[in-house]
């Protein structure tokens, strides 16, 4: 009797595996089709040259595509538009979500009515923003050129969209404008997770509300500050639809953004191989920039995986 | 020393006015003990008025003669214990006990001085490095008790702080808290809804009721002699037995004894209340005591539960009339009595408490 103990007890923990292994089934079959087979085809696309060329039939290339790529200032450019572009919206939406956040997680009259107003901008289609946004900045027509004239700060419309610079910055606030309600939402959700007798024992011990701050709600808040910007960094770096509507990666490519780069590549020249070889770069490029924010992150003593 | 005074505190909670009146400690130390009844923010307001945490709408809380009733929480030298014990649950028990002595910027050695000898006092050395969420209950309530040490505040603020304990530990900590507190020079001020440790802790009890002051005094006297009827049935276990009695020119009726009142008593009402502890009924037989010093009753024994040292026995009172019956509970010796037994109580005089049938004040001085 107690010597079947154990074989009872190993077919039982068998029976338990296959019914897991029967059930985790389709999800690891949905997930090999829709994440590892598009990366695997990519990558052996990348080594062959397969356009207009080849009359759109696949020679092999062997690293060809790639050293074309290293000489190709086109793809760099798109790729220093794309890192300022992310750069400067998930950190201005950083900044302006926590601000935004703290207020909404004050109790003040009419305070859910606020927080709806405050989600409406990043349920509307990024198209259809664009449009708008394309509007508000347009040179002749637009709201912004009339206010700035109105109180006379400037006396004739600015081009926005129609100079390298100021099409970026015009990006950059449609971008802001559009996402900062999801940062504000996740950091939300933090605070409130935050307990209000840490503020209390904090200030019973003499602390200012900026030292509040810094010693409670950052530390404790930094999980939620990690995802969002997690989160933001990857939609921002693989941005499209924006900037396809708004300028189209104008004026003279200055604000050409990595994916709109592609789709040309691939959708208007063609180029398989080639657009195939810029993906798997810029696919290694993004894992190595995260790579390397978890890993200092870790190094501050901040754990992502919690 | 630091003295700590409340005067007409007013305090609106959610729904009703809540007023704390007039409540003067002075003294080294003290305990609120509070009776949380409708909205339970009762006890936890008075606290946070006097942590500043929250404003009174009326009144001023002292300091010695300090007026800090609108001074920040920080700049008033307080040091609270949270129920919730509030640590920080980023930083380590070290840097949890040097938050307030960092954001005082206190020197760095005496930061880590202060923080070595109170780890050693409560035996919280060997946890110094670990985060709040590596500790037991009784281990995070010992750091919090250390945060509150460290300080050497003018007043210590303790909120519910066993609350959250198994009722073994709790026992040992109450124990180790007044140890703690009887080396301090700074009065403590500590809610609980837990007699036994306003009892055991205080030099005085403020019993609050319904946001009212009922009672402030040393726990001695809070249960020989309660103020009011509200006291009187909510200090001690096995509740005092309160009965409202008839009563006719100046003495009442309890069952066929009429019990003369005390001299000074007035008795303008037709009833009174009569309080008496069921720890102070003796057993007796009838004609064995001095009448002088006892009342003498008999009744019949309905109920009886053992309680471990002693036997609670509920009895009924014999009656002229059946359909005014009375009980009676009294503690008596384990294996004494059972069930529909015959007793007889000596009730002594000088232990019964008479209180207005109406107001529940104490009559008798």
């Amino acid at each position: 009797m107690t010597a079947k103990q154990p074989q009872a007890e190993s077919s039982w923990v068998q029976k338990e595996w296959k019914t897991a292994g029967i059930l985790v089934a389709p999800a690891i079959a949905i997930l090999l089709l829709v994440y590892a087979y598009p990366i695997g085809r990519s990558f052996i696309l990348s080594l062959f040259a397969e356009n207009l060329g080849t009359q759109l039939q696949p020679v092999f290339n062997g690293l060809g595509n790639y050293g074309r790529l290293f000489g190709d200032g086109r793809f760099w450019q798109s790729l220093g538009n794309t890192t300022v572009f992310t750069v400067a919206s998930v950190a201005i939406e950083l900044g302006l979500g926590l601000a935004i956040a703290l207020i909404l997680n004050r109790s003040f009259r009419g305070r859910g009515i606020v927080r709806t107003i405050a989600i409406l901008p990043w349920a509307l289609p990024t198209a259809v923003m664009a449009v708008g946004w394309a509007w508000i900045f347009n040179d002749q027509f637009g709201v912004v050129n009339d206010l700035l004239q109105r109180l006379g700060i400037i006396s004739d419309g600015i081009n926005w969209l129609g100079n390298p610079t100021l099409a970026m910055v015009s990006l950059i606030v449609a971008d802001v404008w559009k996402t900062t309600p999801f940062v504000s939402v996740i950091l939300l959700a933090g605070l409130q997770s935050i307990s209000k007798d840490l503020y209390e024992a904090h200030a019973m011990d003499g602390a200012s509300p900026w030292q509040s701050f810094t010693a409670i709600t950052v530390p404790l808040l930094m999980p939620q500050i990690l995802i969002a910007v997690l989160f933001r960094f990857a939609q921002s770096f693989g941005i499209f639809d924006l900037v396809q509507v708004m300028t189209g990666g104008g004026p003279a490519g200055s604000t050409e953004m990595v994916s709109i780069y592609i789709y040309s590549t691939v959708m208007r020249y063609l180029d398989f191989g080639y657009g195939a070889s810029l993906i798997v770069v810029t696919f290694l490029l993004l894992i190595l920039a995260v790579g390397l924010a978890v890993y200092g992150l870790r190094r501050l003593g901040v754990d992502v995986t919690q | 020393m630091a003295t700590l005074e409340l005067k007409n505190i007013n305090k609106p909670s959610p729904r009703p006015v809540v007023p704390v009146n007039y409540i003067p400690l002075t003294g080294w130390y003290y305990e609120f003990f509070t009776r949380v009844v409708r909205s339970g923010c009762v006890k936890s307001t008075t606290l946070r008025t006097i942590a500043g945490l929250d404003l009174p709408t009326r009144g001023q809380v002292l300091i010695g003669d300090r007026d800090v009733t609108y001074t920040p929480p920080g700049d008033r030298n307080l040091a609270m214990v949270f129920q919730s014990y509030a640590l920080y649950p980023h930083m380590s028990v070290r840097e949890n006990v040097a938050a307030g002595l960092k954001l005082r910027r206190l020197p760095v050695g005496e930061i880590s001085d202060r923080v070595q000898s109170v780890a050693v006092k409560l035996d919280l050395d060997p946890l110094l490095d670990r985060r709040p969420s590596e500790l037991s209950g009784g281990q995070r309530q010992r750091v919090a008790l250390a945060r509150a040490l460290e300080r050497r505040p003018d007043v210590f603020l303790l909120d519910e702080p066993l609350s959250n304990l198994d009722a073994l530990l709790r026992e040992q900590v109450r124990g180790e808290l007044k140890q703690i507190f009887a080396d301090q020079k700074a009065p403590v001020v500590y809610v609980t809804h837990d007699q036994t440790e306003a009892m055991t802790l205080s030099t005085k009890v403020a019993v609050l009721y319904d946001g009212h002051l009922q009672q402030l005094d040393s726990p001695e006297r809070i249960y020989s002699r309660p103020a009011n009827r509200f006291v009187a049935g909510f200090i001690g276990s096995p509740q005092m037995n309160l009965l409202t009695l008839k009563c006719q020119g100046n003495s009442a009726q309890l069952g066929r004894v009429s019990i003369k009142l005390p001299n000074g008593v007035s008795t303008a009402a037709a009833t009174v209340s009569l309080g008496l502890r069921p720890e102070d009924c003796v057993l007796g037989y009838p004609g064995s005591a001095d009448t002088e010093k006892a009342v003498v009753v008999s009744g019949t024994v309905f109920l009886s539960e053992n309680l471990g040292p002693n036997l609670l026995i509920s009895l009924q009172l014999d009656e002229e009339r059946t359909e005014e019956s009375v009980t009676l509970r009294s503690l008596v010796p384990v294996g004494s009595i059972s069930v529909g037994d015959k007793v007889t109580l000596l009730l002594p005089r000088d232990r019964l408490h008479w209180f207005d049938a109406v107001t529940g004040d104490r009559i008798d001085s």
